[in-house]
């Protein structure tokens, strides 16, 4: 290329730059709004409050001060012959 | 005796230079820094030995843009490889497609605002490349080329340089590679400058988590809109993103450790072995080499303030509870995940171990990886 003037060369490139990425920004602002996180869904049943109360007291035995957020009943697989 | 004689007359003894002899200086410098220092070592151990065997005498190992083979001429090795992997712009789109395997986008998708800061972070870039062509007498495609050392990105780097300025391949690399390593070193002075206290005070609030649904769009998306755009950091950014895609999806687990681990060392072996290869003594000790590390240090140091300049002129907009450390704006500079960790050391060091801002400051670092790809297709559309 022929003396290009790299003043405006280095302007438009830089603004170019610029540009196309708060046009990135916007669109992924519009992604992530289009397709937000869900929160967990509960596996299975709400469990029953008394042995909630009980999990959370032992829990507690253990490490005063912690707080049970969740519970969940792992079964144990059942034995094929 | 006489075969003695003969084998001493064909030895590269008798061929040695001054300038292979401090090129065996560098080279052996290079080595040092990444046994010793741990600078960059995947890269400066290559580039090191690779320029130890461009200086033997003899041994047809240096790699140059300028070479053609004669009919019936064996291409030499390291040639070769250059004229398979760098003048066809192979090499540095696979690194990216590992890269993209390996980095995860989360963080830049949640606060979607830090890509603005990978953007400004490219500041030095056109900073380096006018102060090369107006102070240094640098053609415009030299500029430029030493520009992008500022988007401290090593395979955009040796891209862009592999097309408009490939006589300068070993210098520019080197500088890129050897800043990168430096960050630690250049950065924190910077960001000291250009924050006060309260700013490193400002503790971010946890970034939105994000569904897995994005983060899959994401790559495409990202891909389609740049290569519209901008169709010359097609290959770049479209590797990058392919990679992350295939990190992402979850179904391609082999091709995503494929393209994230065996492919990515194969391909940086033989890039930085043949970077070194085009480090001969002849055409890299000049004074335009010493032009070139000085313009590269401008760079980084430009691209690292425009990040923080940019993040304090957001904060002005900003309400409160929303604003942004000025000192994640830094770790747009891409070189991922160190400049990310020198932000997170200084802030946490500044403050105590009040304000952690790591995951914060990764959206910018990451961000600065598609800045710099996009800053290179600029210059390729404009100078080409």
């Amino acid at each position: 290329m022929e003396n290009p003037n790299l003043f405006l060369v280095c302007l438009n490139a830089f603004a170019a730059v610029l540009g196309l990425l708060w046009a990135l920004t916007l669109a992924l602002r519009g992604l992530i709004e289009l397709f937000p996180e869900k929160p967990p869904a509960r596996i299975g049943p709400e469990p029953d409050a008394a042995i909630a109360v009980a999990i959370a007291s032992a829990a507690n035995a253990i490490a005063p001060g912690a707080r049970v957020t969740r519970i969940e009943e792992i079964r144990q697989p059942v034995e094929t012959p | 005796m006489d075969t003695l004689l003969e084998l001493i007359a064909q030895s590269g003894f008798r061929g040695l230079s001054w300038q292979n002899l401090v090129m065996f200086v560098v080279a052996g410098l290079l080595i040092y820094l990444a046994v010793k220092k741990n600078f960059e070592p995947l890269l400066l151990i290559p580039i090191g030995f690779g320029a130890m065997l461009a200086n033997l005498p003899e041994a047809f190992l240096s790699a140059s843009s300028d070479y053609h083979a004669k009919p019936g001429e064996t291409v030499p090795l390291l040639q070769f490889i250059y004229n398979s992997g760098i003048k066809t712009q192979l090499l540095p789109p696979v690194i990216f497609l590992g890269v993209g395997a390996l980095t995860d986008f989360r963080p830049l998708l949640s606060r979607p605002i830090t890509l603005m800061l990978g953007a400004s972070a490219q500041l030095g870039i056109f900073v380096a490349a006018l102060g090369a062509f107006y102070l240094f007498g640098f053609t415009a495609e030299e500029a430029a080329s030493i520009g992008i050392i500022g988007g401290a990105d090593g395979p955009t780097t040796i891209f862009l340089t592999a097309i408009l300025a490939p006589h300068l391949m070993g210098a520019v690399a080197v500088a890129a590679y050897s800043y990168m390593a430096l960050v630690p070193v250049i950065q924190p002075p910077i960001i000291k400058l250009l924050t006060t206290q309260a700013e490193r005070e400002i503790n971010m609030p946890t970034a939105r988590p994000v569904s897995q649904t994005a983060v899959i769009i994401f790559p495409v998306f990202i891909t389609a809109i740049t290569a519209l755009a901008i169709p010359s950091c097609a290959p770049l950014v479209g590797m990058l993103m392919f990679g992350n895609l295939l990190r992402e999806s979850g179904v391609t687990d082999r091709l995503s450790q494929t393209a994230g681990h065996a492919l990515i060392n194969i391909v940086t072996l033989f890039l930085g072995l043949v970077v070194g290869a085009t480090m001969e003594g002849n055409s890299f000790l000049r004074p335009q080499t010493l032009f070139i590390l000085i313009l590269g240090a401008v760079a980084f140091s430009f691209s690292t303030a425009g990040g923080i300049l940019l993040a304090k002129l957001l904060n002005v907009f900003l309400p409160e509870g929303k604003k942004i450390n000025p000192c994640i704006g830094a770790a747009g500079v891409s070189a991922v995940p160190m400049s990310a960790r020198v932000v997170q050391k200084f802030v946490s060091d500044h403050t105590e171990g009040r304000v952690n801002p790591l995951m914060a400051a990764m959206g910018p670092n990451v961000a600065g990886v598609i800045g710099s790809a996009v800053a290179a297709g600029m210059f390729l559309a404009l100078l080409r």
